[in-house]
């Protein structure tokens, strides 16, 4: 009878050892949304990813990022990027829509990997619009395949849109670290960053120390390597309380680390962004040159050589206020001397949509002298150049423009209420 | 005495010793199985597909494929198997209507719209012909004659706005709609439960992490026991009759789902389009406990292969698959 107990609690044993061996190898359910909110245990890996069954890079349960991303995005869940539209409300989302955007068909768009163009998949390949020539401090566009993840962080972010944090072997962000530092910084910032980030820098000791990733730490004042402002695309900044930091500003410099001859230094009259720091201004005394983004002539690396032109700022404007709120604009006051000016300041959404627009671009006959841009409705937010005339309304009567910014794609006939279903 | 039960011990000896080797069998071969499932639990049967019982052969064959469509996303078959009704997530944005022999036959829209303000989701019909439409865009269910001919919105008493999503019909021609709303101010993840004259009998269902929650269900069906199969984006979950939930599916391993695209039933076997493993997943659902059926389709444009299944109909002797990517519908003979 021993021997029988024995085995019989060997028996048990092996069978409790086995159904929990059965139960510890079964694999992970993907619980809960896609985007964060991991947990050292979590089961939500499985949603995307196949540890030994990928079927797609970066043991992507799909072949594309595209295909995967669309499979909910595009109707099922709350942002539809195909349609541009968020679900429910018949809103415009802020970055516009891949196949379509406010009741039409897009015109132009970042081309993603597969993306239909002309019912054919594009490939995404190619080099972000910008210099071509890589001299200077914009270069050549980043060159790669555009997948949404090459902007997007499908793991989450501490950005609201989970942009992608900088990283230094993220292929899309230039390996500069202190660049990587401070768009880690544009696009993270949040409200209770207290350090004011812009600064008017007139001489090199007065350039800020670039603080380091991962903490937020406030720039301290000092010969830092290079002055943030060079890269600065926006600033907010509130008299009397901590100074605030908009993360839609971030998307500035966010832009840039891919279109990176908008990384260019301004100059002072006469002087590209060329010119060194240690560029004389006149007769005596050697002096740094207004490391500010506005206005300049800067170098506008296109390709053309090193010629000084002006370009549009970002980030901050001096004298009047625009003439009209901006979209996605900086708005605060000038932090030097603090609270001196106010300012409205237009990033790169005020004008252009991030997914893809269906704005016309319908250049005026016998227009020869640049086809190409003129054609190009280059992801804009208006018809042709009507982001022009709605900031500056030079006209006597308004652009006529595509609908409206938001509120528009397409009336719902069913507009959400909060009301309980009985 | 001693001669008598001299024989008696041995037989009691040799009867310990068989006891003896058959729990060592018993507790061998349960060490084997285990062994054997770990094993398989690590390993694919091809490259870059999960493992699924009954893999192609003997499950379904590929018939023939139903082009151009674009971008379909729903299917529905007509209850005599002759109609076919595809919704199009892509191009004209209708519900194309075709024979199931793949003579096109008319496009259905709701009036007064657009390939701009339209967007069908889902597609099923009803036991009498008519044909529900979920629209994204409208948020709202059209029914349409069986010809195509738009009739009226179906709307749940009581409820004045809502964002259906996925739509099917039970044999009794009860209407199950999944809805799908997540805005700041409102958040609706649930089943609807319809009479045809929108009456509504249940509801249930919230937006959560829990197996028995659900995160924006996309696809249903209703099995022979009157379960109800919801399909979202951490997988499938069916509910009771009553709207109870009683198991999810696994997401990995045998009968794997990983983003369930459709859902539909033939006689007690439940056919789950995997949208991202681009397969076809069966379960067994005539017990109270569901087993994996075998499965089939690969990823590719060939015959056979799936790039993004999506919905999924069967009639009688067909079984009908949105396959989205491939821009068709493919139809395989069970």
């Amino acid at each position: 009878m021993k021997r029988f107990k024995l085995l019989g609690v060997i028996a048990l044993g092996a069978v409790i050892v086995g159904a929990g061996l059965v139960t510890w190898a079964t694999p992970a359910q993907a619980n809960g949304g896609p985007h964060g909110n991991f947990t050292l245990t979590t089961s939500s890996c499985a949603g995307c990813h196949r540890a030994h069954t990928a079927i797609g890079p970066d043991l992507l349960k799909s072949e594309t990022v595209y295909g995967l991303c669309t499979t909910c995005h595009a109707g099922v869940a709350q942002t539809d990027v195909v349609h541009g539209q968020q679900v429910g409300t018949g809103k415009t989302l802020n970055g516009g829509g891949f196949e379509q955007v406010r009741g039409g068909a897009v015109s132009s768009s970042h081309t993603v990997e597969d993306l239909p163009v002309n019912g054919t998949p594009a490939t995404g390949a190619g080099t972000a619009w910008g210099s071509q020539d890589g001299v200077g401090d914009g270069g050549v566009g980043v060159q790669g395949t555009l997948e949404c993840t090459s902007c997007h962080n499908p793991h989450g972010s501490t950005n609201y849109r989970i942009l992608r944090d900088a990283s230094t072997t993220a292929k899309w962000v230039p390996n500069d670290p202190d660049l990587l530092s401070w768009v880690s910084y544009q696009v993270l910032a949040t409200r209770d960053d207290a350090p004011n980030y812009a600064f008017d820098v007139t001489t090199q000791a007065d350039c800020p120390v670039i603080p380091s990733t991962g903490t937020t730490p406030t720039p301290t004042p000092g010969p830092g390597t290079k002055c943030m402002s060079r890269f600065t695309s926006g600033v907010q900044s509130v008299t009397g309380q901590p100074s605030i930091i908009d993360p839609l500003k971030g998307m500035n410099a966010f832009c840039a680390t891919c279109h990176k001859s908008y990384l260019t230094m301004s100059g002072g009259p006469g002087f590209n962004s060329l010119n060194t720091p240690e560029a004389t201004v006149g007769p005596g005394t050697p002096t740094r040159i207004p490391s500010v983004i506005y206005p300049g002539t800067q170098d506008a690396l296109d390709g053309h050589g090193e010629v000084a032109r002006y370009r549009h700022s970002v980030g901050r404007t001096k004298g009047s206020p625009p003439k009209q709120p901006l979209r996605f604009a900086a708005r605060g006051n000038d932090p030097n001397p603090p609270g001196t000016l106010q300012y409205d300041a237009m990033g790169c959404l005020t004008c252009h949509f991030a997914h893809g627009t269906n704005a016309a671009a319908t250049p005026a006959a016998g227009d020869t002298i640049m086809p190409g841009p003129a054609a190009d409705s280059a992801l804009l937010f208006y018809d042709n150049r009507g982001v022009c005339i709605s900031c500056h309304q030079t006209v006597g009567v308004p652009a006529t423009v595509t609908p409206a910014p938001t509120n528009t794609s397409v009336p719902p006939t069913n507009t959400p209420t909060a009301t309980p279903v009985p | 005495m001693t001669l008598v039960l001299q024989p008696e011990g041995g037989r009691r000896d040799r009867r310990r010793n068989l006891m003896v080797a058959l729990i060592l069998l018993v507790v061998f071969l349960f060490a084997l199985a285990v062994f054997l499932l770990l094993i398989q639990g690590g390993k694919a049967p091809r490259a870059g597909l999960p493992r699924v019982l009954g893999d192609d052969a003997g499950k379904a064959r590929f018939d023939r494929a139903v082009s151009p469509v674009s971008r379909p996303i729903a299917v529905a078959v007509s209850p005599d198997g002759r109609r076919m009704y595809v919704a199009e997530s892509a191009g004209a944005y209708a519900v194309q209507v075709f024979e199931t022999k793949g003579s096109p036959i008319a496009a259905m829209s709701p009036p007064h719209t657009t390939e701009t303000t339209r967007q069908p989701m889902g597609v099923a019909v009803g036991t009498d012909g008519t044909v529900y439409v979920t629209d994204r865009r409208l948020r709202q269910i059209m029914m349409f004659e069986a010809d195509g001919t738009y009739r009226d919105v179906l709307r749940p008493a009581g409820i004045d706005s809502w964002a259906p999503l996925a739509i099917t019909v039970d044999r009794d021609g009860l209407i199950y709609v999944a809805e799908a709303l997540d805005l700041p101010e409102l958040q609706r993840h649930r089943i609807y439960v319809l009479q045809p004259d929108g009456v509504v009998v249940r509801q249930f269902g919230q937006k959560g992490d829990a197996s028995s929650d659900l995160m924006f269900p996309s696809s249903l069906a209703v099995d022979g026991l009157g379960r109800i199969w919801v399909g979202d984006m951490t997988g499938v979950k069916v509910f009771g009759p009553d709207g109870v939930f009683k198991f999810r599916l696994r997401t990995e391993g045998e009968g794997a789902v990983a983003l369930p695209g459709g859902m539909a039933v033939r006689n007690n076997e439940v056919y789950i389009s995997d949208s991202i493993n681009h397969r076809v997943v069966i379960y067994d659902a005539s017990q109270d406990a569901v087993v994996p059926a075998g499965g089939f389709g690969t990823l590719g444009d060939g015959k056979g292969q799936f790039r993004y299944p999506a919905g999924i109909a069967i009639s009688d002797s067909r079984i009908y698959i949105a396959d989205r990517e491939n821009g068709r519908i493919d139809i395989w003979t069970p």
